[in-house]
């Protein structure tokens, strides 16, 4: 009767295949394996134990057949056969049509992302240049100069043949068409590269349909999106929404939360606005 | 192979032999892609491709391969089951993660003999390397067969512990008293899971099978 393993063999055992054992201890781990049967039985069975339950395994274990000839030679037959040669070809004829349709999502796929990759080269340059002209005029602001809602949101007339959706909304907010700006608005989903421009105007429409707690809350939504430079955005339109409330505590704090990082979109503006206070 | 152009299923038959015989196989007979692979119906191979290839296609694609590489795996998959199915050796409960193992290992097989060509300097043509394959996957079958015969707590303890799991990690992550307690519990599961491989007639056949 075979003698079993002990549970220090058994160690060994793993120790030596997770790669944990010393250059001694490896080598005396393989002298063993050569003269001791049940530790070499033992040692394939878990090898192939691992290779077959471990998903991460990357290793494979070829199989000589020598013994099973004749099962090998009949497996071979089968698929040599002409019926599986066929059917190999039927295969190959659906992977080929795949590959194609796949070749032509692929092309449409990269247009998309160079699309959107325009769309946000685009976007970039509306801010930059919409944030240059505010940083050049800003001697020039008066009170009432601050709270133009059409100036400080991004306009997408630049890029309209790129995004008729971001257009539209901005034209009916133009118009003061604002039920419509919420509806389009509310058609951009959250995980879309548009949302934030979505949440700015929907917020603006709000406010002009003189229902600000939303306004504010959509404002809150944007900046807790934590990205820049919209985030920092969200702060002002929700000073703008405040503004023409004249709730003066409110915009103070929100302007001295501008006034927290230099990066912060109007930090200039806010700056200005707190010393006349 | 007969092509039936305008059949609710548009079968391009592959073979008598393959369509029909399933009904005897150790397969799922309720699996309508399997069936539908098995039968040569071109829709039910396409939805394979559309529904499963992007898999293959990112496991080959992260493991040194490229798409034509997956192409090639998915088509000697599709084959492997296609035959193992008519000779009727294979067990297949659930075909999407069963192509998917046998995309995996078809792959693995694959890089390593790669290496080792490139070192003998030897090829293998399909049928052969297939046919092989067949005997190496039968011998991954049956220990997955033979672990799942194992009781529920058994599988998870030696699920971690053949994925490296040290006994300390084990202790922490399953709630066990003692690291001797955790010892005890895999030599029992391991002793147990040996017995059951030791003492099926499959294993003593495979024993006589070389390695390299």
């Amino acid at each position: 009767m075979e003698k079993a393993l002990t549970s220090e063999q058994l160690q060994w055992i793993q120790d030596y295949l997770q790669g944990n054992l010393s250059k001694e201890s490896k080598e005396s781990f393989e002298k063993a394996l050569l003269i001791n049967p049940v530790l070499r039985e033992e040692f394939d069975i878990q090898k192939k134990l691992i290779n077959s339950l471990n998903e991460d395994s990357m290793d494979w274990e070829f199989t000589d057949t020598n013994s099973e000839k004749k099962e090998l030679e009949q497996i071979k037959k089968q698929f040599s056969s002409k019926q599986i040669q066929g059917v190999s070809q039927s295969i190959q004829s659906i992977a080929q049509e795949h590959r194609l349709e796949q070749s032509e999502k692929d092309d449409s796929t990269s247009s998309i992302r160079k699309y959107l990759w325009l769309a946000g080269v685009a976007s970039i340059l509306v801010l930059c240049i919409l944030a240059f002209r505010w940083y050049m005029h800003v001697e020039q602001l008066d009170d009432s100069m601050y709270s133009n809602w059409i100036t400080e949101l991004p306009s997408f007339q630049v890029k309209s043949d790129l995004s008729d959706v971001l257009s539209n909304m901005e034209n009916a907010f133009v118009e003061e068409r604002y039920q419509e700006v919420l509806n389009v608005s509310n058609s951009i989903q959250a995980d879309h590269d548009y949302y934030p421009f979505a949440l700015m105007y929907r917020g603006a429409a709000y406010h002009k349909l003189d229902q600000n707690e939303q306004a504010l809350d959509v404002f809150d939504k944007l900046y807790n999106l934590q990205i820049m430079p919209e985030s920092s955005m969200a702060l002002w339109f929700k000073w703008m929404v405040f503004n023409e409330e004249n709730n003066t505590t409110e915009m103070k704090k929100i302007a001295e939360i501008i006034l927290q990082d230099k990066q912060n979109y109007n930090y200039i503006k806010a700056k200005e606005w707190l010393e006349k206070q | 192979m007969v092509c039936r152009h305008g059949s609710r299923w548009n079968v391009i038959r592959f073979d008598e032999q393959i369509s029909g015989k399933y009904q005897t196989m150790n397969i799922n007979k309720t699996d309508r892609l399997l069936l539908g692979l098995l039968e040569g119906d071109t829709a039910s191979i396409k939805e394979i491709y559309s529904k499963l290839f992007p898999l293959v296609r990112a496991f080959v694609c992260s493991n040194k391969g490229n798409t034509d590489d997956a192409y090639d795996i998915f088509h000697d998959a599709l084959l492997y089951i296609i035959v193992g199915s008519k000779e009727g050796s294979l067990r297949i409960k659930a075909f999407k993660p069963y192509l998917m193992v046998v995309c995996k290992n078809l792959w693995k097989r694959k890089l390593k003999s790669r290496v080792i060509k490139s070192e003998l300097n030897t090829l293998e043509d399909t049928p052969t390397d297939l046919s092989l394959y067949f005997f190496e996957q039968a011998a991954y079958d049956f220990y997955i067969e033979k672990f799942q015969l194992l009781s529920a707590n058994c599988k998870e303890v030696l699920a971690h512990y053949f994925n490296g799991w040290s006994y300390e990690e084990l202790l922490k992550e399953l709630n066990y008293n003692s690291i001797n307690t955790v010892r005890q519990r895999v030599f029992k599961c391991r002793s147990k899971l040996i017995q059951l491989i030791k003492t099926d007639a499959r294993y003593k056949k495979m024993k006589t099978w070389k390695k390299h």
